[in-house]
């Protein structure tokens, strides 16, 4: 154990060392990583030796309107070391009036979506590739950069619109999969162009429920304990992990010290959400290929778990028991033995579940061999989750960078090396297993003491980082500390960074597969949207309940 | 004389009404098997027809084509109802070339059914019947052998010929292919590939609302009643001998519901095929088929 912190420490000096060549400045911060602070001119270099060189993977990058603090626009690339558990943040800041900074979507293509994401909400300018138009609605002025700050968090400039088709499709038949479809749950549209039964091209027109969550978090509504409620209803599925993640980063920027007991109950219930998702998701795949016994025996398993959920945390779903500094809600003996009753029903029916599965033919076929993600890509793309790890990467939040109650438990991260949909399925077959076996030890070992941290206190203009493992992959929030409120809250998404595996995925495999080539990755696309209506003759946006529609409708 | 044009017609209405209560039936127990509740009753399928049938009439710029096909396809299902024996030879079973004009009818319906997919001009329900094609390539063929088979083996070409019939390997083998190709036929899974519904967002049927898919979709459930009252007549027929007419009427239809039923099951055990496993997969099925009948045939067993 010494001689691993001592080549740690050894390896750290030796990459400062390298790394001082590039940088103006570089800081070490306890719990959020290496600060390399380069000028622009040479974040291509220091990209390339830290993608490259360091074999790094890239996590995130937040841009910030840093005008007001220090008249420039920053960017923050996150790449993370996994086997040290490190993260290499590289921060450049660029000119106020006229900002462009260097593409690194050749050199990093895992960043192709973050610098158009940039480029469409703060009107950063990346040197070097195409800028199309990428999230914001095709009838939203230009030149109105909603990040920045001057921007005002509830204007509405336009009336939503559809969004069109390409422009440029390749020649045959072009099959539209979404905005609605049966297949998908959420509306995002992926275009295939086929020959025959075979996928050739694909392409994604994505970001139809864009919410400006990050956006909201930073208006005088929210506060920093309100922000956990918000980031909860990012996702329907995994939003305790959205909840976790952006806490963890406010905490870790702040220095604030959970509870070992919140820590523990912060993990069991993540696992809990882990269980429910991968039920969810055999449930679904199941379904995708015609087999309604196993999506139905799926669910009824799952609905066990909901319900545990719900004398767990008072909801069935979205939970709202996290805050910055601990949890609301403590869990005693009669829950603990719930728990247990819960994870031993699970452990036996879905046992005989998975047996079931994998004797049904078509099931075997249709999923062996299709939907594949050959490693090397996998890696370019830094892709995460289930998906990395069905293509033979060794990937997990929960090991690679421990947090909450993960250091004290033993559990396997299961890794398949074939890349297809079959992968991705035993993925998280044996997951489902491996967060039984986690839920036992967290109940087993869970000490006593508060839920809540003492003080809570949140200094300003610290950036802090917040990764929790979903069910879908790594959730990562930046966040950079304002007066009450986050300055600046970056969300990412297990989904944002596996979609564009998807192009590798879907072409020349058979239509057919398509849709659970798609559900493979478990996408979460915009779950929660809220209720909003559009009156056509003015424009405007109204807020309306369900109850309030229907009634109008009657007495019209 | 009266006596048989009353019981053909009464019959004919059971069997009118009767498939979507069978359909019913099957939602329950699929339920039962899922785990779930179901629908509220049996009737439920009659429900849903008859909400589909009124709403709004909502069609695409080749509706009136669709509208005429669905036209067609629902008097030439009828047409082979007419024909098909329920325990009691109606006055058209008892045709000379009954059992060969009902096939005639069986394999248009199929050519109606891809017509009808054709007619749409969507790019789901093209890949849809482009699918109900291959498989059909296949499907269609076999059933034309295995008809052949039947008609040399009850040595006439009416359904009258079947209750002289007597059980041997042979025949067995000539009503397992048959059987399989009912199966096929009313696209349960594993091969509902061209409705594929997670898939091609009901493929064939993607263009479809309110009273046309109501009458499609009856339609469709009236053409799994003659394909599998097909098969139970091919089973019991050769068995009933002098037996009470009511009685006899009465196994068609118990046999009528233990078939659905089987194949009801049997679509709950599988997952949905892929079309290019689907045809390959029953090629050799039907061909092995076939080859037994040939063997046993000639081996006069």
């Amino acid at each position: 154990m010494a001689d691993s912190v001592e080549e740690t420490k050894r390896n750290l000096e030796e990459m400062v060392n390298v790394l001082k060549k590039y940088a103006d400045n570089i800081e070490f911060v306890e719990r959020v990583g290496l600060i390399v602070r380069v000028k622009k001119e040479r974040l291509r270099e220091v990209s390339r030796f830290v993608h490259d060189i360091l074999d790094s993977y890239f996590r995130t990058m937040a841009a910030v309107d840093e005008r007001p603090i220090n008249n420039t626009f920053a960017a923050y690339y996150v790449f993370g070391k996994d086997e040290m558990g490190l993260n290499i943040i590289i921060e450049t800041h660029t000119d106020p009036l006229d900002p462009e900074i260097p593409s690194i979507s050749d050199l990093v293509p895992a960043a192709d979506w973050y610098e158009l994401e940039a480029w469409d909400l703060l009107g950063i300018k990346f040197t070097g590739r195409r800028l199309y138009r990428f999230i914001l609605p095709d009838e939203w002025p230009e030149g109105l950069y909603p990040l920045r700050k001057d921007v005002d968090y509830n204007l509405r400039p336009v009336k939503p619109l559809a969004r069109k088709a390409s422009k440029q499709a390749p020649a045959g038949p072009r099959i539209p999969f979404g905005p609605y479809h049966p297949a998908l749950h959420e509306p995002e549209y992926f275009e295939l162009f086929v020959e025959g039964e075979k996928v050739v091209d694909v392409r994604y027109n994505g970001f139809h429920v864009h919410r400006g969550i990050e956006k909201l978090a930073e208006s005088p509504r929210f506060t920093y304990q309100k922000v956990p409620f918000l980031a909860e209803r990012i996702c329907g599925i995994c939003g305790f992990v959205h909840s976790v993640s952006y806490t963890m980063s406010v905490e870790r920027a702040a220095k604030i010290d959970v509870p070992e007991r919140a820590e523990y109950i912060r993990s069991i219930i993540l696992e809990v959400e882990r269980l429910h998702s991968h039920l969810l998701w055999i449930g679904v795949a199941c379904h995708l290929l015609g087999y309604d016994a196993g999506f139905m025996h799926s669910w009824r398993i799952r609905e066990k778990v909901m319900v545990l959920s719900e004398l767990l945390t008072g909801s069935r779903k979205t939970y709202g028991i996290n805050l910055v500094g601990g949890v609301r809600k403590d869990i005693n003996k009669d829950k603990i033995q719930a728990i247990m009753n819960t994870l031993k029903y699970i452990k036996e029916e879905f046992s005989k579940l998975v047996e079931v599965i994998a004797h049904v033919p078509q099931i075997v076929k249709r999923a062996t061999g299709t939907g594949i993600l050959p490693r090397d890509d996998a890696r370019k793309l830094s892709v995460v989750g289930p998906v990395a790890r069905g293509s033979g990467l060794n990937r997990d939040v929960r090991k690679d960078y421990p947090y909450a109650a993960y250091p004290y438990v033993s559990f396997k991260v299961p890794v398949y090396s074939e890349g297809d949909n079959l992968a991705r399925l035993f993925v998280r077959i044996d997951e489902v297993f491996e967060s039984i076996n986690i839920l036992e030890q967290l109940l087993d070992k869970i000490p006593q003491g508060p839920i809540f941290a003492e003080k809570i206190e949140v200094p300003e203009g610290v950036i802090g980082i917040g990764n929790v493992e979903a069910p879908r992959g790594e959730a990562i929030h930046v966040t950079i500390t304002g007066k009450g409120r986050p300055y600046r809250w970056r969300v990412r998404a297990p989904t944002y960074q596996n979609i564009p595996a998807l192009k590798i995925m879907l072409k020349d495999a058979p239509l057919a597969d398509a849709p659970l080539t798609i559900a493979s990755i478990d996408p979460c696309f915009s779950c929660t949207d809220r209720l909003l209506v559009i009156d056509l003759k003015t424009g405007k946006a109204v807020k309306k309940t369900m109850e309030e529609i229907i009634k109008k409708k009657k007495v019209n | 004389m009266w006596l048989d044009i009353s019981l053909t017609i009464i019959l004919l209405l059971i069997m009118l009404i009767l498939p979507p209560v069978l359909d019913g039936i099957e939602r329950k127990i699929r339920a039962k098997i899922h785990s779930r509740i179901g629908p509220p009753s049996i009737m439920q399928t009659w429900y849903d027809i008859r909400k589909l049938f009124a709403k709004e009439l909502v069609v695409t710029d080749t509706g009136y084509i669709m509208f005429f096909i669905a036209i067609t396809l629902f008097s030439m299902t009828i047409l082979a109802l007419f024909l098909l024996p329920t325990g009691f030879m109606n006055i058209f079973s008892r045709d000379n070339i009954s059992l060969l004009l009902f096939s005639i009818f069986i394999l248009a319906i199929q050519l109606i059914w891809m017509l009808l997919s054709v007619a749409p001009s969507n790019p789901y329900s093209t890949i849809g019947v482009f699918r109900e094609a291959l498989l059909g390539m296949v499907n269609e063929l076999f059933f034309m052998l295995g008809l052949f088979a039947l008609l040399v083996y009850v040595n006439g070409l009416s359904f009258t010929h079947l209750i002289s019939t007597s059980y041997s390997i042979t025949y067995v083998l000539i009503l397992l292919l048959l059987a399989s190709y009912a199966y096929v036929s009313s696209g349960r899974i594993p091969f509902d590939i061209a409705e594929a519904e997670p898939e091609l967002a009901s493929g064939i049927l993607i263009e479809f609302s309110g009273p046309l898919l109501g009458m499609v979709l009856y339609s469709n459930l009236v053409k799994r009643a003659i394909l599998y009252g097909f098969v139970a007549n091919l089973i019991i027929l050769p068995l009933l001998g002098e037996l009470n007419l009511l009685l006899k009427i009465l196994l068609f239809f118990i046999s009528l519901l233990i078939i659905w039923i089987i194949y009801s099951v049997t679509s709950i055990i599988f997952a949905r095929t892929r079309v290019d496993l689907a045809p390959k997969t029953l090629f050799f099925f039907y061909l092995l088929v076939t080859i037994l009948i040939t063997i046993t045939w000639l081996l006069r067993v």
